[in-house]
């Protein structure tokens, strides 16, 4: 009865995080998978999404839920090589090019720190999301107010310094902030 | 080449934090991974429950099933006695042990 209620997401989710606990002891895969089902029971589908992306990958919970048991991995269970984009070298060169890369490489510096930061699975969606949008759209705010600003100036070289610092400046410090908190939330998370 | 100090070390404490938490109020299993991955004890969901197990089978935490009227059925996590008797002896011996750490180790000069 609740099987035809719950939101496909949720029984996909719970699905895939069963096979990847494959060969965690019983008590722990059971209790860790009625604990997420718990907190999904009763949410629609949007909410439910929600959660799960706040949860993260299943491969990387049951990753830790297996590092946890102190447990060397199972005999019967191949062993699954950690992705890279999981490892903390990984976590460091992505935070490194978005604040860094674009002053090496203009944009396509930051661009490649976008991909590798889209292609972890360290980060939550929510994460991704302001580290790509928010040194861009603080360079267009910033950019969009300094020009109405210079326009009623008439010292044109003062007007074009200020759009450069809009342009360039601003969108690197905003990038170095997001850096900074990414570091911290892929630390903890990466193996 | 140095290794990483804080995992060690949050190894060592995650499980009488966990028993500081529910000894304020017994808690459900998410509500329990929030708090200590807020507090960057644990990196996701997956870790407590292997710590969980290990507190259960040594008696010192138990859980029982609670069915609300306004949300889902939880099995919420609770204190015995000997996990109450346990997590104060670590508080009794926690702040000695780090002010001896502390001494032993001194200051890094490079601070400040």
């Amino acid at each position: 009865m609740a099987e035809t209620t719950t939101p496909r997401v949720v029984r996909t989710y719970l699905n895939e995080l069963e096979r990847a606990l494959a060969g965690v002891s019983a008590e722990v895969s059971q209790g860790l998978v009625a604990g997420i089902a718990e907190e999904l029971d009763g949410l629609d589908a949007a909410a439910a999404a929600s959660r799960i992306e706040e949860l993260g990958d299943p491969a990387f919970i049951a990753a830790e839920a297996r590092e946890g048991m102190g447990a060397a991995p199972m005999e019967t269970e191949p062993v699954q090589p950690v992705a890279a984009g999981s490892q903390r070298w990984y976590v460091v060169l992505t935070v490194v090019l978005l604040a860094f890369g674009g002053l090496v490489l203009p944009f396509f510096g930051w661009l490649v720190g976008v991909a590798m930061l889209w292609a972890s699975p360290v980060w939550s969606r929510r994460d991704k999301l302001v580290a790509t949008i928010a040194p861009v759209a603080a360079g267009v705010v910033v950019s969009g107010i300094l020009a109405i600003v210079s326009s009623f100036a008439s010292q044109g070289l003062l007007a074009w310094h200020m759009l450069a610092l809009g342009l360039v400046g601003v969108p690197f410090f905003a990038a170095v902030l997001v850096s900074i908190s990414l570091l911290r939330r892929g630390w903890l998370r990466a193996v | 080449m140095t290794v990483d100090v804080s995992a060690q070390l949050r190894k060592g404490v995650v499980e009488y934090c966990l028993l500081g938490l529910l000894d304020r109020e017994p808690m459900y299993g998410w509500l329990l991974s929030e708090q200590l991955v807020s507090h960057g004890m644990i990196a996701s969901i997956g870790t407590l429950y292997p710590v969980l197990s290990r507190l259960r089978s040594r008696g010192l935490v138990s859980s029982y099933d609670e069915v609300s009227a306004t949300g889902p059925a939880r099995k919420y996590h609770r204190l015995t006695e000997a996990g109450n008797d346990q997590l104060g002896s670590f508080r009794r011996q926690w702040g000695s042990f780090t002010s001896t750490v502390q001494e032993l180790v001194g200051k890094d000069d490079s601070d400040g």
